[in-house]
């Protein structure tokens, strides 16, 4: 592709099922996503964020201009979803790479009690957990996808992969269940 | 981290099992499990570490997104200048910025004075973030440093400020590698990795000594420099143990209650790969917390190792869950290592307990941190005493003397002095008043305010029965001393009374608190907040004992006081909470919301929003809320504040329990009836291990566990738990109370819905004739006993007796503010309804099902009654079409069965005098 797609022609592509429009939507909310949580952090005072506000801001946006129907609502949010974690990974793991390239420091703590270099090495063990999940069970990742990296309601992730509350629920369940058990690394039955 | 290395095949099969337990109670699961898959014992292991990875303390997915979103992206970029290079701190010429983290930056630099040649790392605060609380972790972490002159930890040199004011402190820089890397790139054989994990342990335990825990320990945190030396770094989160001394200003923690002041010393960031079970879950922290740490980094020295059993039984020992099954110090872990090396057999052997106390000292053992917050406790709490009871003569020589005497009970606990490693609460405070009575046997004032001081922590350990004869023993020794007319006694009395309300002995708290009272409106020396105090106590224990008209002229009595004499002060906060707990009970529940609404801003603005008393406020809101229909607010809520005090305090801290019976309610009125039973059954099971089967809010969970278990259709278990309550009532608080009645309706209702009439109209009749009694007319609680009678009538063919009753009930609930029970009102009026259209009057009983209908919304099977009930309505009245379209709506499908009214007690959290 020598010019990027519009917005039209993309979701033209993805009720075709295009594979490439979809990489090509990826990439498009990637950055919009992107510019807009920068902008959020720096016009807001004390640098808030609001995720799942981003995410239908985007949405509605990009409907706008680019007259997503209803029926591409679900297609939206599971490419945002994939997006956020993309953008919080990726941030996760150039800040990692900041410090070893910087040298080791004692690392600090902020107010909220986060250190970044702890979270975001606990944001990448997640990420490659949801990917060895993803594996076994797509489905699962995906929900996880919508209600931790997009902020969407167990509702709104039901709409987006066609499923009911209680199934988002459950499968939140068992996802959590994996993820954990693959995050904590220790085995922790005979408490039970 | 370790990913499952389960197959697609094998996931299915997990996945199909965990959906076979997962609706079932939590301890069921574990045994159909075990039952139903024995013959396939990985499968079991699969599900099981499932099961147990659910709640992952700490977790990342229990982040909130928005925060890790903000901190990820929000982070300066390295590359960008930063003011401070090239500047001054103090003596050290800032060279360039090292690292970056949530609270500030590192910097190297270095000293130009030319008397020193010395780079440092510099500690910087972060420009804008520079608030009390920060700082003083700062100045925390400089005195920890400058204590730990050791060869093995990285060496406080200098601290300061800068020009803008922003505290800075300068640290020996470390220029190597971590101990990984140093390991992996010296290819190190297991005979040097030890060694060098030795002189860590040596470094700990010197911290140990020096009364402070590293809490942080992980490889990233030990430094190995260019001649092979390891050096500890990064006492960020380390917490003291000694009483504060000096520091005037920052010593503020002195002065808030224990579990503020152990959240405020529990460290705030963690590495969860490294951090010991009970500090994710904020649990009580001791030097074996850094032994589990101490473990895990040896584990990692031994990754790429062919290792050795002994060395494996060496982490598992130091590494188990149990903190009591751990090596019980560093020095032990250390001598097992050193024995490893010199080849004599170790003394780690896997399971064997060292010792088992009884549940107190289980749940209250702690050391090192815990203990330094219960001598800030029992520092601030001292001041406060002796400031109250106003014996100001030779204040200063008081002060000094309890100081000596503290740091002398504490320097008793000092692990290197006495026989135990672990010092407990218990035996902590049993030392203190032991020695509080051999050694000030001749100052019984100050004996008295002692032994007080510490029969506070008691309490504030909810050990009451411990901190009941000590308070008796005040009273009677400041009787003797001042004579029974003297504020002094009050305050004991005061102390006396509460702690009887805190343990269910609502009729002994009422007469204290009354002579309490009566005494101190006398009384020229008492302060009219300390009157104000005292009169809220009274209102408080009022409330619980229903007498809601004398608790609401007490509470504002108490509001009026503190306004007037107090000026911007969070007591005015718990003032306006208490009186809207109890307005909210009187009936007059919309009155209610400025109240909540303005003691939570007093709090959040005073005291923080993650304040527990600001929790206790937000909760209570929340109540509110759910009341008035704003059911979706009050889950966010909830759930929200249900997620701090779990991080912060545990599962079964009472704060953590009111509010998950709370969370439970909500989910009932969502008619997500099992969540709401699973959680129900999770609060009193958690209660019932907490305070016993006889304790109030056990009573209280059962009777709301019983109420969803109605309505489910369980109706032998719900029968079982209403008896149990009502006779609970009955015994504790006599058979002409409102709580009485209430089981009393209750278990009216679950007969009503089994089918035992004659048993269920006697006890309907009985609850009745008890809210009549009790309550003026149009009582909120009278008109839904009215409504349960009124359809229990309804059904059994008498409409006309029935009719009265469910018309009082529609006034009486058009009147209220707002529904107790969601739905009572459209149940009214669907009952009535239809024992007017049985009754051949369609005419009458038409605008009645339409409202019933419209009120009904999102219940559907009670709904489709009130469009059946139409549909004969309109056939009777021979208009067909309207039939037909009631017909339709009657046709929608049905869903799982809600019945009608129900009546549970949340409790509101009160707040403590």
């Amino acid at each position: 592709m020598n010019r990027p797609a519009t917005s039209d022609e993309l979701i033209d592509g993805l009720r075709r099922g295009d594979k490439g429009a979809l990489d090509a939507l990826f990439t498009l909310v990637y950055e919009r996503l992107c510019t807009a949580a920068h902008r959020q952090l720096r016009d807001q005072a004390g640098g808030t964020l609001n995720t799942t506000a981003l995410v239908h801001e985007t949405y509605v946006k990009l409907a706008r201009t680019a007259g997503i129907q209803a029926a591409d609502r679900k297609h939206f949010f599971r490419v945002a979803a994939q997006a956020m974690r993309q953008i919080l990974v990726d941030r996760a793991r150039a800040n990692l790479a900041q410090k070893r390239g910087g040298g080791r420091v004692p690392m600090d703590v902020d107010q909220a009690g986060l250190s970044i270099g702890a979270r975001a090495a606990e944001l990448l063990a997640l990420d490659r957990a949801l990917s060895a999940l993803a594996i076994l069970d797509p489905r699962l990742a995906r929900v996880v996808e919508l209600r931790f990296f997009a902020g969407l309601s167990v509702e709104e992730t039901g709409e987006a992969l066609e499923i009911g509350s209680r199934t988002v629920k459950r499968d939140w369940q068992k996802a959590r269940m994996f993820l954990n058990r693959a995050i904590s690394g220790s085995v922790r039955g005979e408490d039970l | 981290m370790t990913i499952p290395d389960w197959s697609p095949e094998e996931w299915r099969r997990i996945e199909a099992a965990l959906d076979r337990i997962l609706d079932l109670p939590p301890w069921d699961r574990l045994a159909v499990i075990d039952a139903e898959f024995e013959e396939d014992p990985r499968l079991i292991k699969a599900v099981r570490e499932l099961l147990s990875a659910e709640d992952l303390p700490g977790s990342v997915l229990d982040q909130d997104i928005d925060s890790l979103s903000v901190l990820l992206l929000d982070e300066t970029d390295p590359t960008s200048p930063d003011s401070l290079v090239g500047g001054f701190a103090g003596p050290f010429k800032i060279v360039k910025k090292l690292g970056q983290g949530g609270m500030g930056g590192v910097y190297l630099a270095d000293r130009s004075d030319g008397q020193f040649d010395q780079r440092v790392a510099l500690k910087v605060v972060r420009a804008g973030f520079e608030s009390a609380s920060l700082r003083s972790r700062f100045v925390a972490e400089r005195r920890i440093l400058a204590k730990l002159d050791h060869p093995n930890i990285a060496r406080l040199i200098d601290g300061g400020f800068l020009a803008d004011g922003r505290p800075y402190f300068a640290m020996e820089f470390v220029d190597g590698q971590t101990l990984s890397e140093w390991c992996e790139k010296n290819q190190a054989p297991l005979r040097r990795r030890l060694e060098m994990l030795l002189s860590v342990c040596e470094a700990v335990a010197f911290a140990h000594r020096n009364l402070v825990l590293h809490l942080d320990l992980k490889p990233a945190n030990i430094m190995v420099t260019e001649q092979g030396v390891p050096k500890l770094l990064d006492f960020g989160i380390a917490a003291m143990v000694q009483p504060d001394s000096g520091e005037g200003e920052d010593s503020k923690v002195g002065g808030i209650p224990l579990p503020e002041a152990m959240a405020q010393i529990r460290p705030r960031a963690l590495t969860p790969e490294y951090a010991a079970p009970e500090l994710v879950r904020g649990d009580s922290i001791s030097t074996v917390t850094d032994v589990f740490a101490l473990g895990m980094v040896l584990q990692d020295l031994l990754a790429d190792q062919s290792v050795p059993r002994e060395l494996g039984s060496v982490v598992a020992k130091a590494c188990h869950r149990n903190p009591l099954d751990r090596y019980p110090s560093v020095a032990d872990m250390a001598s097992d290592l050193q024995a490893f090396l010199s080849g004599f057999p170790l003394s780690a052997h896997p399971g064997s307990p060292l010792h088992r106390g009884g549940k107190f000292f289980r749940r209250h053992r702690l050391a090192a941190s815990a203990v330094a917050a219960l001598l800030m406790a029992l520092l601030g709490g001292l001041s406060a005493t002796l400031w109250q009871a106003r014996i100001a003569r030779n204040e200063a020589e008081k002060a000094e003397k309890v100081k000596d005497f503290l740091v002398g009970v504490f320097v008793d606990a000092d692990p290197e002095r006495s026989d135990a490693d672990v010092v407990t609460t218990k035996d902590l405070l049993e030392r203190g008043a032991e020695r509080v009575r051999v050694e000030l046997a001749g100052q019984p004032e100050i004996q008295a305010d002692m032994l007080l001081t510490i029969a506070q922590v008691y309490r504030n350990l909810g050990s009451h029965a411990e901190a009941i004869p000590l308070v008796e023993e005040v009273v009677e020794s400041r009787k003797a001393l001042f004579g029974p007319r003297h504020d002094a006694v009050a305050e004991a009395l005061n102390e006396r009374g509460w702690l009887e309300y805190l343990q269910g002995a609502w009729g002994e708290a009422e007469g204290t608190l009354r002579e309490v009272v009566k005494l101190r409106r006398k009384l020229r020396d008492t302060e009219p907040q300390d009157l104000a105090r005292s009169i809220d106590n009274l209102a408080e224990v009022r409330r619980v004992q229903a007498d809601f008209q004398e608790a609401e002229a007490l509470a504002r009595e108490a509001l009026a006081l503190r306004r007037r004499f107090l000026g911007d002060h969070v007591d005015i906060a718990t003032s306006l909470n208490n009186l809207g707990v109890i307005v909210r009970q009187t009936g007059a529940g919309a009155e209610a919301e400025p109240f909540f609404r303005e003691a939570l801003e007093i709090r959040r603005r005073l005291q923080g929003p993650d304040h527990p008393e600001a929790w206790a406020t937000q909760g209570n809101l929340a109540l509110w809320l759910r009341e008035h229909g704003q059911r979706e607010e009050a889950r966010g809520i909830l759930a929200d504040l249900l997620q701090r005090q779990r991080s912060r305090f545990g599962e079964d801290h009472p704060l953590s329990l009111g509010t998950l019976n709370n969370l439970a309610s909500l989910h009932r009125d969502l008619e997500d009836l099992e969540e709401a039973a699973a959680l129900f059954r999770q609060v009193l099971s958690l209660w019932q291990a907490r305070g016993g089967a006889r304790h109030p809010n056990a009573i209280t969970s059962k009777n709301n566990l019983g109420a969803v278990l109605r309505e489910m259709g369980e109706l032998d278990e719900a029968e079982a738990h209403f008896r149990e309550v009502r006779e609970f009532f009955r015994t504790e608080l006599g058979d002409n109370h409102p709580n009485y009645a209430v089981a009393t309706h209750n278990l009216a209702t679950t007969l009503f819905r089994a089918g035992r009439m004659e048993e269920a109209e006697s006890l309907f009749t009985q609850a009745l004739g008890t809210a009549r009694q009790l309550w003026p007319e149009g009582h909120p609680l009278t008109a839904t006993f009215a409504l349960g009678y009124g359809r229990f009538l309804e059904t059994d063919g008498r409409c006309r007796d029935a009719i009265p009753l469910l018309q009082e009930a529609i006034s009486s609930l058009s009147a209220a503010a707002a529904e107790i029970i969601p739905g009572s009102l459209a149940e009214s009026q669907l009952a009535l309804g239809s024992c007017l259209s049985f009754l051949g009057r369609p005419r009458d009983a038409e605008p009645f099902l339409l409202e019933a209908y419209r009120g009904l919304e999102g219940r559907g099977n009670r709904r489709r009654l009130a469009a059946e009930g139409l549909v004969g309505v309109y056939e009777s009245l021979g208009r067909r079409a309207e039939a037909e379209v009631w017909r339709n709506r009657s046709l929608v499908p049905k869903s799982p069965a809600r019945d009608g009214p129900e009546s549970a007690h949340s409790p509101y959290e009160p707040d403590s005098g």
